[in-house]
């Protein structure tokens, strides 16, 4: 490493770490008022979808109040279960002076991602720089949050880093009592994901006294087979979060965590995050839905934000001992022998397929 | 382009196969005459031909009634012994009307006695009136399990020109597992057979709009109306279709009788592919790990 590179690197480092500093996010938490959120107990839990506005932050304790905000009205509507997007983490581009810069002069992100006025010259590069105060910004939130609420707090992704460098798009979830119960990382990396992304290797279940939740990742719920997985492993509730450009298009926003809790017999929370910067048009409805034929109203939403594109919390209460009558209504059938007959080979057979022919043809 | 028609049609007893065939000839005729080379029916149309085996009373598909007035001790009594003369009335006709027609005649369902077992298994006829293939359901409703229905245990794919078509047959539309597999088999057109019990506007979620979406590729569904609900609707990728709806055509009600039409263009599928397919976001590995173990715990 060039010793102008070395300085900038730890500079750099050095910078992110004190706007990342856990005192100084736990000092702007203190002093308020945390009213307590309503015990989930086996038959029900108060659940929130948080359409979150990313704007750009300075620092960490910025970004917590802002989080502190949007949870004290969840916990205030009646939710013990609070759900943020995915990028929540975007308003920390703000933690770097240029990227900051640049995009507050119109730039896009793939351009500041590129800009050579960034010290670091790529995005997986640039990433990976960030991540260390992402993690420890969302971790040092999320645990706050969680533990002066009462509630538990899926506090949106971050970038998470392992020993080798990679990079994963992972959902962080806090316990009320503010531990960390476990993390996701993203299982199907979106186009734009692909050039950093590495995808997770398993769907984790994380059974709360009340229940048993998944969080998959935006686009993890296109793939049936994600909740299938969670089905089978006893989910009731799938968390899920996104940052996309088209979810205020109904039907194509339908193709997700919609479809799939039909599929599934749990309940669903979807909380968007909202963007209109750096080229970034990310947007909601947020909403949380159940199984078409839980409910006597027949309709799959239990409440929606009023509008794709303003910042709004939303709860609806999960009636936990209605889906459990619901699922033993509803029994369902399953072919073991067909499942075994066609997967996973099914997949390598088509991969096999691809390879050879370099894309999917159907004609 | 590549024309197809799906019938929505009421299910209720009929006295003789005279009857039968003159409720479905005309329909099959005039989507034909409409330039339909597919022309898709719902599910369970074969169970029309119960009453011939059974003469009652009633109009209505209700099987356990129908068991009652037969003297049959259970409706997989009835079924078993209607059951192998309604699948002869049911090809010997839909044979003949693919043949006057000249289409693909995809005409729902039939329930058939094979090996000692009862299922609900789909046809495909080519316009010359021979089979080109069969598909038996693979997933049961509990109502059907009380029936005595067995389930499938293989998915088939059958090439008729451009299209390659897979049967999501009744029930196995709340199975993704089923499409996917046809899918991965190079499936372009799906075919829903469909019977439901209710309907409102959400229902598109659970039917085959949701496997469409999900392998991005056409989907014909036929519903029974009658006592039966359900829009019969002809579905494609949502990009492929205005206002992003997903849905080429559909029916106007949830009930009644109706032909539904739509042209299906199969290189601006491919194109819509080229430009994104969902499949190259495959997770394999992880799906290797979890199929079909995570099953055996469950099932």
């Amino acid at each position: 490493m060039a010793l102008k590179e070395f300085v900038l690197t730890t500079t750099t480092q050095a910078s992110l770490a004190y706007k990342a500093r856990g005192s100084a996010i736990r000092g702007a938490l203190a002093n308020r008022a945390y009213p307590r959120a309503s015990q989930p107990t086996r038959d029900r839990v108060g659940a929130a979808a948080v359409q979150m506005h990313s704007e750009l932050v300075d620092d960490g304790a910025q970004f917590a109040l802002k989080c502190y905000a949007l949870a004290r009205q969840a916990v205030e509507g009646g939710a013990a279960l609070i759900v943020f997007p995915e990028y929540a983490w975007l308003p920390l581009l703000g933690l770097l002076p240029a990227a900051r810069a640049l995009i507050e002069n119109g730039f896009t992100l793939e351009r500041v991602l590129q800009e050579p006025a960034m010290s670091e010259s790529s995005a997986p590069r640039i990433f990976q720089t960030l991540a260390p105060a992402i993690k420890s910004i969302l971790e040092t939130t999320g645990r706050e949050l969680a533990s002066r609420f009462g509630a538990y707090i899926m506090i949106g992704t971050g970038i998470a880093l392992n020993s080798a460098g990679q990079m994963f798009n992972t959902a962080y979830l806090f316990g009320a009592d503010g531990a960390l119960i476990g993390t996701q990382a993203k299982l199907h990396p979106t186009a734009r994901e692909m050039s950093w992304m590495t995808p997770g290797e398993d769907l984790n279940i994380f059974t709360l006294p009340f229940a048993k939740l998944a969080m998959p990742v935006c686009m993890d719920y296109s793939f049936w087979e994600t909740t299938r997985i969670a089905a089978l492993r006893g989910v009731d509730i799938l968390l899920g979060f996104s940052a996309e450009e088209n979810a205020n298009e109904f039907h194509l926003a339908m193709r997700g965590i919609a479809s799939r809790v039909q599929e599934s017999y749990a309940y669903g929370i979807q909380a968007c995050g909202i963007a209109n910067f750096a080229g970034l048009n990310f947007c909601g409805p947020s909403y949380i839905v159940a199984s078409i034929g839980m409910r006597r109203d027949t309709t799959t939403f239990l409440a929606r934000t009023r509008t794709p594109n303003v910042e709004e919390v939303i709860t609806a209460e999960l009636d936990l001992a209605r889906l459990r009558d619901f699922r033993a209504s509803q029994a369902r059938d399953s072919n073991l022998e067909l499942y075994r007959k066609y997967l996973p080979q099914a997949y390598e057979s088509y991969r096999a397929r691809v390879t050879q022919d370099g894309k999917r043809r159907v004609v | 382009m590549f024309h197809v028609s799906t019938i929505q049609h009421p299910l209720t007893l009929v006295a003789s196969p005279q009857e039968f065939y003159e409720r479905v000839h005309p329909l099959i005729e005039r989507a034909a005459t409409n330039g339909a080379q597919l022309v898709v029916l719902p599910n369970y149309i074969g169970l029309m031909l119960l009453g011939v085996s059974v003469r009652a009373e009633q109009k209505s598909l209700a099987l356990g009634e129908l068991a009652r007035a037969g003297n049959f001790a259970t409706v997989s009594e009835l079924l078993c012994t209607a059951a192998p003369g309604m699948r002869d009335f049911y090809l010997q006709i839909f044979s003949t009307l693919a043949k006057r027609a000249r289409v693909f005649l995809a005409p729902g369902t039939v329930v058939e006695m094979h090996a000692g077992r009862l299922y609900n298994t789909a046809y495909l006829f080519t316009p010359e009136g021979t089979v080109v293939g069969s598909q038996k359901q693979t997933h049961r409703t509990s109502r059907e399990i009380a029936w005595g229905l067995s389930q499938g245990e293989e998915l088939s794919v059958w090439d008729i020109g451009d299209a390659r078509i897979g049967f999501v047959v009744g029930t196995d539309v709340a199975h993704p597992e089923v499409a996917r597999i046809l899918a991965l088999q190079n499936a372009n057109l799906l075919i829903h057979p469909a019977a439901y019990p209710t309907y409102h506007d959400e229902y598109f979620l659970l039917d085959l709009w949701r496997d469409v979406q999900g392998n991005q590729i056409f989907g014909v569904q036929s519903c029974a109306g009658g006592e039966f609900r359900g829009k019969s609707a002809i579905y494609a990728p949502v990009e492929m279709t205005r206002a992003h709806t997903g849905i080429l055509a559909q029916a106007t009600s949830a009930d009644g009788e109706e032909i539904i039409r739509a042209s299906l263009d199969f290189d601006a599928l491919q194109k819509n592919l080229d430009a994104y397919s969902v499949f190259d976001f495959f997770n394999y590995g992880f799906y290797a790990r979890a199929f079909p173990s995570t099953y055996r715990g469950r099932v």
